[in-house]
């Protein structure tokens, strides 16, 4: 399958990079150019079908926010629940319909009728999940009359679900700016006015994209890659075969793993957008040292945790309904965040144990707030000092890690059968050795954050050395990912999603 | 009167707002994101792709033949100077190998140290493991064997007795990887060992990307107990492929069919002689036509070969529900209709793993002496 990982994408994106900026008078032929490699990317990558799926719904939805944004529209109520039924259709039909035909069958098997004739396998369209979100953010964004710039043309609205930099696996981008969505020199982000923009479009902290490129490389194919072989697939396809100890580190390695995966991947995006002049919101931030599960979402994928915030918690009546029913809001938003992940009973108990965890907290804040009279009633915990942040991140990371076993495993029984070898697998010999990995996760938690300040101190510095000294060491980087990295390409696990 | 001055006046607002938006857009994208030259990007970006590949040129080459499975063109280029960064390049990936080979000894020491330590003697944890799993199969008699099975058929059942301190091999690519992790997990519960080697994409025609032979060669020498080698290749294969003397055989033709053979034998040679027992699985019927109609071939190329030897065939065709050739997705048993397979048409789901994993390990003869 065609890869931004692989040898031809590279070149690709370098041929299309000297057109694109060889047009860089005029905005509307790059958007135009933008439009056309998305297009030719997603057919490379996952067939026609996903590019006449995307067409025809992006066709649409624009036809709707064409309505809704005229100036004397009428029934626009109508024309928003139109679309964003439309949108919810669509997804649930591509993304359960496996899931609801075994049903299905299984209902029509016991009627005594043929259920042959089911079509067999749908193909997941690629980025249905992630245009999905940005269709639905578009038309409420429009609905509500937020946009007071000239509308979007039906063109830039199909580059706007399509962009190649967004649609694999986002991040999420919306028009107008969002609280909590900023580009990763902290400014807010809306895509709408870098759409229309008629003044030239610059490239963007090129030495800094490409220094994001080297790290996701390095995140994701070598590091996560790594983890993967060594460490979590053998493990989780034979859990019996392998000591307690490996288990344990196999179960760290996947949080990690998906952690520099999907990280990894955001950021090189971003990358590619700030070369094409765009600015993307970043999707993670250090969520591995989340002080409580509620600052973790705020950390991790935060285009999707921000999303479900402002289009299924604050729709549901946020907090404004008592504190009994911000807790039911919570639960709605958390359980339809697993399920959106998969269509697997792992995946709602998944989200199902974060949104426990969440109310729990909400509880503990609440009690520790009456108990002491701390007004601080949030993050209880984290304001008690140093111990109590250290608890926190220690008990929060270990929430996190153990939860997503039933994220990664396919069935139930599987996942339990993951715990059982991990607290049963006692008297199974080593196959590698696991304290040689368990260390360097420690080392590599313990020196997280001073690693973090350190690079964000000394990054103006950095930023002032001649790009004649940088781009050399980027050259260098690059080759040493690419001999240590594991050999093949590796997959985009959140693509799936 | 009213309605209209109101209109004014959103109007009015909106263009405030409007002004504000595009100063504000301004502000954050045109003088506090720093602007770079796009000249020097593309400089980078081209040095960097034509420095990349001089020096990784021959992973690239390995890459283009697995992906297109024709030689690279640039395989064909004879300059000293080009051929100055694939030297390189390997020597690279050699220190990388011997830093790593330093790790992978450190941490042999310690698996060894520990395991010798802290885990009970191998008698023990089988006196254990029999506790908990008691031995479901009994060595079959010779008496029942010779009613049976024919003498090959005797042979080949007797290679493929294992006791609980032997272990079983597995080789192939990513079908392989689907069904053994199910053979390891009933293996284990019967207290015997096993080593999974199968790696996605990999098969017998590109021993240069992945060499096979010398693989299982390596793990059959470096650890005598192993008892059974499980092989499963073929969808990474029907392609024209490099014979040893570099010269590109077309797929389906008698030097090709003489060659992949070989290689298969090459293979089964060194286990038999060395008394493992050999399990093949062929592969299975495929989605897309043209992938099908080689795997056809293949299988048929494949049969002849373990036909001369004392290995089980196992193949997979029926057992995945596929019927003279076809392709079937869903296997009717039992008057259910169990998917076997994944979207993708070559891969199994997990139904279809446990179901060929049963039937691969149901030949297996479990003996519970050491």
């Amino acid at each position: 399958m065609f890869s931004f990982l692989s040898v031809e994408f590279a070149l690709l994106f370098i041929a299309f990079f000297a057109i694109y900026w060889a047009c860089r008078s005029k905005p509307a032929w790059q958007n135009m150019l933008l439009l056309g490699i998305s297009y030719v990317l997603i057919y490379l990558m996952a067939g026609v079908l996903a590019v006449l799926v995307l067409l025809v719904f992006s066709v649409l939805i624009g036809a709707i926010g064409q309505v809704l944004s005229a100036p004397n529209a009428k029934h626009k109520k109508l024309w928003l629940v139109v679309g964003v039924l439309f949108t919810l259709a669509n997804l649930a039909f591509f993304k359960y319909y496996e899931f609801f035909r075994e049903h299905i069958s299984q209902v029509m098997q016991m009627q005594g009728l043929d259920s042959t004739h089911l079509v067999a396998n749908i193909i997941f369209p690629l980025g249905i999940s992630y245009y999905s979100f940005q269709a639905i953010s578009y038309l409420v964004t429009i609905y509500q009359g937020k946009l007071v710039l000239p509308k979007l043309t039906l063109w830039q609205t199909l580059t706007h679900f399509s962009f190649f930099a967004t649609i694999s696996a986002g991040p999420i981008t919306r028009l107008t700016d969002t609280k909590g969505l900023n580009d990763i020199t902290g400014n807010p982000c809306g895509m709408h006015a870098q759409w229309q923009t008629s003044r030239p479009r610059h490239i963007i902290m090129p030495t800094l994209a490409f220094a994001l490129i080297l790290l996701a490389l390095a995140k994701k194919w070598w590091l996560a890659g790594y983890l993967a072989d060594q460490w979590v697939n053998p493990v989780f396809a034979n859990p019996t075969g392998f000591h307690s100890l490996e288990v344990l580190a196999a179960i760290y390695g996947y949080t990690l793993q998906l952690f520099l995966d999907f990280s990894g991947y955001s950021e090189m995006m971003v990358a590619f957008g700030l070369l094409l002049g765009f600015r993307l919101p970043m999707n993670f931030n250090a969520p591995l040292l989340a002080h409580n599960i509620r600052e973790f979402w705020d950390r991790w994928h935060i285009s999707l945790s921000t999303w479900i915030r402002d289009y299924i918690y604050i729709p549901l009546g946020g907090s404004h309904h008592g504190f009994v029913r911000t807790q039911l809001n919570l639960m709605i938003a958390m359980v339809l965040s697993g399920i959106w992940h998969g269509s697997t009973l792992n995946f709602l108990f998944w989200g199902l144990l974060h949104a426990i965890a969440i109310i729990l907290l909400n509880v503990g804040d609440l009690l520790g707030q009456k108990i002491t009279g701390n007004p601080k009633g949030r993050n209880f915990l984290t304001s008690t000092g140093i111990f109590g942040q250290v608890v926190g991140v220690v008990v929060t990371v270990h929430f996190v890690v153990f939860a997503f076993v039933f994220f990664r495993a396919t069935t139930f029984d599987e996942a339990l059968m993951i715990f059982g070898a991990l607290f049963g697998n006692h008297h199974i010999t080593w196959t590698n050795n696991p304290m040689y990995l368990l260390f360097i996760l420690a080392a590599a938690w313990l020196c997280y954050p001073m690693a973090r300040t350190l690079a964000i101190k000394t990054a103006p510095m950095i930023a002032k050395i001649p790009s004649v000294l940088i781009y050399p060491l980027l050259f260098v980087g690059f080759m040493m990912v690419v001999i240590f990295a594991p050999s093949g390409i590796p997959g985009f696990i959140y693509a799936n999603f | 009167m009213t309605n209209t001055n109101n209109q004014a006046c959103d109007k009015a607002n909106n263009h405030k707002v409007a002004h504000v938006q595009l100063t504000k857009h301004r502000a954050t994208t045109g003088h506090i994101m720093p602007k770079g030259s796009v000249l020097g990007a593309l400089v980078f970006l081209m040095v960097s792709a034509a420095g990349g590949i001089w020096l990784m040129q021959n992973s690239i080459n390995a890459y283009y033949i697995q992906t297109y499975h024709t030689p690279s063109p640039m395989a064909s280029i004879d300059n000293p100077a080009w051929r100055l960064g694939g030297k390189i390049g390997n020597e690279l990936y050699a220190r990388y190998g011997v830093m790593t080979g330093h790790i992978a000894k450190f941490n042999e020491l310690q698996v060894a140290n520990f395991n010798a330590n802290f885990i009970p003697t191998p008698t023990a944890k089988q006196i254990q493991q029999t506790a908990d799993n008691p031995i479901i199969t009994e060595p079959m008699s010779a008496d029942t064997q010779q009613d049976a099975l024919d003498d090959r058929q005797a042979k080949i059942a007797h290679s493929l007795t294992i006791n609980s301190s032997q272990k079983v091999l597995f080789a192939g690519d990513s079908m392989m990887q689907g069904i053994a992790p199910h053979i390891q997990k009933h293996l284990q519960s019967l207290g015997i060992d096993s080593v999974n080697l199968s790696k996605q994409s990999t098969g017998l025609a590109y021993p240069k990307l992945f060499d096979w032979s010398k693989t299982i060669k390596e793990a059959l020498t470096k650890d005598s107990s192993i008892k059974v080698l499980m092989v499963m290749l073929g969808p990474n294969d029907p392609w024209d492929m490099p014979a040893s003397d570099g010269r590109y055989l077309k797929f389906d033709t008698a030097e090709w069919h003489t060659e992949y053979q070989s290689r298969m034998a090459d293979i089964i040679n060194f286990a038999t002689e060395r008394g493992v027992g050999v399990i093949w699985i062929t592969p299975p019927n495929m989605k897309k036509a043209k992938l099908n109609q080689q795997m056809m071939i293949l299988n048929d190329v494949m049969a002849k070969e373990l036909d001369r030897h004392l290995v089980k065939v196992i193949d997979s065709r029926p057992i995945m529900g596929g019927v003279d050739g076809v392709y079937h997705e869903y296997l009717s048993k039992d008057g259910k209709q169990i998917k076997m397979r994944t979207g993708d048409g070559i891969h199994f789901s997990v139904a279809g793993q446990k179901i060929l994993a049963n039937q691969v390990q149901s030949y297996l003869i479990i003996n519970n002496q050491p």
